[in-house]
């Protein structure tokens, strides 16, 4: 029995999703729509547990497995296998390790290669391309749990119940009971795990953590039931009437979108409340749907709905990896409206045609009927094409992306740079010993006169200038250069005060920051231009990312800093935001951000610098 | 396979092992994305050669004790994190010069004995690279 207005509920989850991913500075919480997922799924199979129990007595294990399997599995090989060829259209980065990414996807294991993996810096930049079949380990793991236990409360209330009439009403309240105890574990472990966090991955991918509203859905399952409602809701649906249905179906909708564009990822209240709510919204839709369905005997669904509904798990699937891909190839709208469509054609061929035939039923295309004997020489012949290509793929993977090693490399000699640094300073100690600080004083000087800065120009940058800090040194005269992975402007201005305090900070100073902008990065950048000792001159380096847009943190950092050199005389601006945009060559192949290991963009990086460094000879210092 | 599947009561034999194969994969991968990448003594090149590195690894990275030579004949040998001088190590310059020290995260900081030509210019505490106590 198909409930009509369920496919609602299913789109609502999807559309959450896409927006999400396309739109993630506007729809910051559109990762809930997950959740819709995971609370439908937990009430389907639970309302199908109870029919299944109330129709025949019993609840086959091996059966209500197959079909999770013959549901799940083969579209996602088939996502895979279409989307690893469309690998080669970006730059050998994107398949970094993508043979242990696939492992995990097919092995249902990602939402642990996630926390594992997924913290680190690189990733930001070069997002897996598989990070979304996370949500499909979890549901995996809460099917092979729940049949387990449907399973087991099916036999025990078999054995100990005499009356038949008396089983199901036992059946539900074992399954109830359990759902709610199982739904309360969950969320009090993420609620107590989110505590201190910064990166929410550990309780946002845990099975054990998010698994809470499945077992939220399990419980309205239960509750409600398909063919079987309980009395109470029986009675709800008989008072009820399709209005008031079409309404809390209307109010639940709302207030999911809304919340998609309140939370936020990195947000605790998320973790501790955020998703509940999404969940309770989902159930209530659910149930509206429900009641609607019965109060709508003669209305039919509009069939774009059911088609959207249909192929929505295989939409799910295909546009996390087309939208990185497209993103990196072209505008965002364009990558966004190309993802979508594309998904939805595959999707169709995925769920009308392939998934049918693998499962061993006919396929129904307009008005034809195909069948395994008719498909399956093709079927085979391009399965085990792209499963070559595949594996073509996963061999000639790197380990380390080009960008990790790039920077890794330039780490390494910093990490020489700063002991031959810590060197000279001995040396100069030993040549003259006024220079050093004396244990147990005070330095002689806590901040010296202009005229003492010392000469040359000190670099304080990111991963960007990491990464092309071997050329910047050499071809930037008498600098310093200090540059780290995941530096925000708080950092880069403790490693400023650090050097002004050791009186390292030499009279040029180049802040070449804001890749990883934060939201405080108007105050954070003030901060760094007011406390900068008298006598300085600052140069501020915008920052560039192909793929931001005007209301990314980056961007208005960058439109900040052009701002300040007419109030403040001694800053001097590198624009590489403005000139980086210009050179889309420096950038081929790479996340858009990082073009270390390409020649051009060294020189091109460099040559901003030094220009702005020109500039500011001609402007006053501090 | 396909029309006798409606009327099937039980399914093909070639199914059922196709099933079986498929969750047998399945389990595989699994346990396979969860083995750790290399871990152990390697000997590697960075840089197109210009860095030679011979010592424990772990993540693709330096990580442990370990030495890594420059083109230039220095060289540090010591402990790693993350690719990085990381722990107790020992850096020796070819201009004649040496540090050995505690490094944090790339950086001096902690103990510290600077020597240039065996004479000890410097030992003491280092913090992020200055030196805190003078001889």
């Amino acid at each position: 029995m198909r409930i009509k207005w369920f496919s609602l509920v299913r789109v609502t989850g999807l559309a959450l999703v896409l927006l999400y991913h396309f739109f993630q500075t506007k729809f910051t919480g559109g990762f809930i729509g997950v959740d819709v997922f995971f609370a439908f799924s937990g009430f389907l199979i639970t309302a199908l547990m109870v029919d299944e129990f109330g129709r025949s007595g019993d609840f086959k294990l091996l059966a209500f497995y197959r079909r999770r399997f013959y549901r799940i599995v083969p579209p996602l090989f088939l996502a895979v296998l279409l989307v690893i060829p469309l690998t080669f259209l970006v730059g050998h980065d994107f398949v970094t390790n993508i043979g242990r990414q696939i492992a995990a996807a097919l092995g249902f294991t990602t939402n642990y290669f996630e926390i594992a993996t997924g913290g680190s810096y690189e990733n930001k930049f070069i997002p897996h391309l598989f990070v979304h079949t996370w949500s499909l380990a979890v549901e995996m793991h809460f099917y092979i749990l729940w049949g387990l236990v449907a399973f087991s409360g099916a036999k025990l209330i078999k054995r100990l119940t005499k009356k038949a009439e008396r089983a199901l009403p036992r059946f539900r309240a074992f399954l109830g009971i359990l759902a709610f105890l199982l739904a309360s574990g969950s969320f009090a472990a993420m609620y107590i795990g989110a505590a201190g966090l910064t990166d929410f991955s550990r309780v946002y991918f845990s099975s054990v953590t998010h698994s809470f509203p499945f077992f939220v859905g399990s419980l309205l399952g239960v509750l409600s039931g398909i063919k079987y409602p309980l009395p109470l809701f029986k009675s709800i649906m008989a008072h009820g009437n399709k209005y008031v249905a079409s309404a809390m179906m209307y109010l639940s909708f709302v207030g999911l979108v809304s919340l998609g564009y309140w939370l936020k990822f990195d947000q605790l209240l998320t973790y501790r409340g955020g998703l509940l709510v999404a969940t309770l919204l989902a159930g209530l839709m659910i149930y509206s749907a429900r009641i609607l369905h019965d109060k709508t005997p003669n209305t039919a669904e509009p069939r774009w709905i059911t088609f959207l509904a249909d192929v929505s798990y295989s939409v799910y699937l295909f546009h996390w990896p087309l939208y990185v891909i497209f993103s990196h190839l072209m505008k965002n709208w364009q990558a966004a409206l190309l993802t979508t469509v594309l998904s939805i054609l595959l999707s169709a061929l995925s769920y009308y045609i392939l998934e049918p035939v693998i499962a061993g039923k006919p396929a129904h295309v307009f008005s034809h009927t195909l069948n395994w004997r008719q498909l399956q020489a093709p079927i085979i012949v391009v399965g085990l094409a792209l499963v070559g290509v595949t594996g073509y793929v996963v061999k000639d993977a790197p380990q380390l992306s080009s960008l990790e090693q790039n920077l890794w490399i330039s780490g390494i000699y910093q990490d020489v740079d700063k002991v031959a640094a810590t060197h000279d300073m001995a040396l100069a100690a030993t040549t003259k010993p006024q220079a050093a600080a004396v244990k147990g004083q005070p330095a002689p000087a806590q901040r010296p006169a202009p005229t003492d800065l010392p000469k040359g120009v000190s670099i304080i940058g990111d991963s960007v200038t990491l990464g092309t800090r071997r050329y910047l040194g050499e071809h930037v005269a008498d600098s310093a250069i200090d540059a780290e992975g995941d530096r925000t402007m708080d950092l880069a201005y403790k490693v400023m005060m650090e050097q002004q305090k050791n009186n390292l900070l030499r009279q040029y100073v180049v802040i070449c920051i804001g890749t990883n902008a934060l939201d405080d990065y108007a105050e954070q950048t003030m901060k760094l231009v007011n406390d900068l000792a008298p006598g300085h001159k600052l140069i501020l380096m915008t920052p560039y990312n192909a793929q931001a847009g005007a209301d990314w943190n980056s961007t208005r950092l960058g439109d900040l800093e052009r701002t300040l050199p007419d109030k403040y005389k001694f800053i001097t601006i590198a624009d590489w935001g403005k000139i980086a945009a210009q050179h889309p060559e420096v950038f081929e192949g790479t996340d858009g951000v990082h073009f270390g290991g390409i020649e051009a963009g060294d020189i091109l990086y460099a040559k901003v610098v030094n220009q702005a460094l020109a500039a500011a000879k001609h402007t006053p210092a501090k | 396979m396909g029309p006798r599947q409606k009327t099937r009561t039980r399914q093909s034999p070639v199914r059922t092992v196709a099933e079986i194969i498929s969750v047998i994969v399945i389990l595989a991968l699994a346990v396979i994305s969860f083995i750790p990448p290399f871990h152990g003594e390697a000997k590697t090149e960075l840089d197109h050669g210009a860095l030679t590195y011979q010592g424990q690894m772990a993540e693709n990275k330096f990580a442990g004790q370990g030495k890594l030579k420059l083109r230039d004949q220095d060289y540090y040998v010591g402990q790693f994190k993350a690719g990085r001088f990381d722990g107790h190590g020992r850096f020796i310059s070819h201009a004649g010069w040496s540090f050995q020290g505690d490094f944090k995260r790339g950086t001096p900081s902690g103990n510290g004995e600077l020597k240039l030509q065996g004479k000890t210019l410097y030992k003491g505490l280092v913090k992020d690279g200055k030196l805190v106590d003078a001889n």
